[in-house]
């Protein structure tokens, strides 16, 4: 996501005393498990692409029924929103996960300003995320598989990065109490997503009951 | 050794109230998450595939031995009469021709599409029009008779029982249910009626078929040109252009008026206007 060019600053080893951030544990597994499950639905999404490049009749894996099937939201334009599948932005970017996932869990004390750049870039993937949901849902009008699991992990690695890197702030009254609730923003945030999914497919999903 | 239980105390208290912030967070967000969910459901589920505005839905008059296109069910010949409850001229339309259709109907020659619009809504008259209208969709709704006997009968209630234009008195919601109760169904149709399913649908019909006048009377999409000297002679004849001469094609003779509730002075307007 952001590219962490080495420091090269001579009195690096001072402030980096002053700002390695401690992560917790449950953090930096959490970090891991969001970027492996991340990395794994973008590589089968870019497969999967090229499958279908290769024989335009090829029926995706995650082609389940008319609602959940990726084979017609990969062909559509939102897809491919900068001119190249999306999916291969979250290789890159999860990767980036996996790795800084690695590091924190094993205790390698990352500076303040790379928490800070992984938290953008998580933001940035959360806006886009959040736009490929509204044009899922409302434009495409199918859900794909692969790509729900990436904005499942999206959000909860928003809510621990953004924690990890706003740490400082957290002697700020409002900032802690944000702090205090955020995966109750987070459940409210899945209980509303799942409920746009119920009511805008509600005719299909009647018809399975 | 004093000290010691009074760390562990102080310590024990924090985690408690930790553990009661929790509580009470996790406590609360299931709280707004249950709600959330019931509530849309309910939304959900009881306002199910209610029609937008905008679109256009008739309501399908056929017997099953209806003439089809060959080698389609498409009936061959789709009369679509564009009608408002409370337009008079509509009531004179129903009155002339009203026997006639059903006779068509009944022996096979014809499938009718009503669309019930609304140009005549207003305060003034209670938004009868779309109100009556709706109803009517509801009942269709309601009714499994094959060829929709009781919407029909609802209809012709309808119009017997109609309304004064610049009148007072309009029927009721509670009325409508009434009378669809006594044309022969109740079911889902005082709920349908009092949510009010259809009237976005009803309320959008006149434009999403670009209705100027009632009654407007189409014969598979083609004008038929409705006033006051139009007889179901010409109805029939034009019928009988398309599916040529086929037994049960006549015109029947018009119902027996039911005195207009107000004499039109010499109605002078040929055109179905209103």
């Amino acid at each position: 996501m952001t590219v962490a060019a080495p420091s090269t600053d001579p009195s690096a080893p001072v402030p980096e005393a002053r700002s390695a951030v401690r992560v917790k544990t449950a953090s930096a597994v959490w970090v891991l498990i969001a970027g492996v499950v991340g990395l794994t639905a973008s590589i089968t999404l870019t497969v999967e692409k090229i499958e279908l490049l290769i024989d335009p009749s090829y029926v995706p894996s995650c082609s389940i029924n008319p609602v959940l099937s990726c084979g017609s939201v990969m062909v559509t334009p939102q897809a491919s929103a900068f001119g190249f599948p999306n999916s291969l932005l979250g290789i890159v970017g999860f990767t980036v996960v996996v790795v800084t996932g690695v590091l924190a869990v094993f205790k390698v004390a990352l500076p303040r300003w790379y928490w800070v750049g992984l938290a953008i870039g998580t933001l940035l993937g959360t806006v886009f995320v959040h736009w490929l949901i509204v044009q899922s849902l409302y434009h495409i009008g199918a859900l794909c598989p692969y790509c729900m699991v990436v904005w499942t992990v999206t959000i909860p690695l928003l809510c621990v990065v953004a924690s990890i890197a706003l740490q400082p702030l957290l002697g700020n009254v409002v900032a802690r109490v944000l702090y205090q609730w955020r995966w109750s923003f987070v459940a409210l945030w899945f209980t509303a997503v799942m409920l746009m999914i119920l009511e805008r497919f509600w005719n299909y999903w009647s018809t399975l009951l | 050794m004093a000290t010691k239980p009074k760390k562990t105390a102080s310590y024990d208290l924090k985690a408690a109230d930790r553990r009661r912030n929790m509580l009470v967070r996790i406590g609360l967000t299931t709280v707004v998450v249950i709600f959330a969910v019931a509530l849309v459901g309910y939304i959900v589920i009881s306002g199910k595939e209610k029609p937008e505005s905008g679109e256009s839905r008739s309501i399908r008059v056929a017997s099953s031995k209806v003439i089809t296109k060959e080698g389609t069910t498409e009936p061959k010949v789709v009369l679509s009469v564009y009608e408002d409850f409370l337009c008079p001229v509509c009531r004179r339309f129903e009155a002339d021709f009203g026997s006639t259709i059903t006779q068509l109907i009944d022996n096979g020659v014809i499938a009718t599409d009503y669309y019930m619009v609304a140009i005549l809504d207003s305060p003034a008259t209670k938004n009868y029009s779309s109100r009556a209208g709706a109803a009517a969709y509801c009942v269709a709704d309601e009714d499994t008779t094959p060829d929709k006997q009781i919407f029909r009968r609802f209809h012709a209630a309808l119009y017997a029982q109609q309304p004064s234009e610049t009148g007072t008195v309009f029927p009721t919601n509670e009325q409508l249910i009434e009378t669809a109760r006594q044309a022969g169904v109740v079911g889902k149709v005082p709920e349908c009626i009092n949510n009010g399913r259809y009237l976005g649908l009803v309320e959008g019909l006149a434009g999403a078929n670009n209705v100027q006048a009632t009654p407007t009377i189409k014969i598979n999409g083609q004008d038929f040109p409705y006033s006051a000297q139009a007889t179901p002679a010409d109805l029939v004849a034009k019928i009988k252009e398309i599916v040529g001469d086929v037994p049960g094609l006549s015109a029947a003779p018009a119902a027996p008026v039911p005195p207009p509730a107000p004499a039109p002075p010499a109605a002078p307007a040929p055109t179905p206007t209103s």
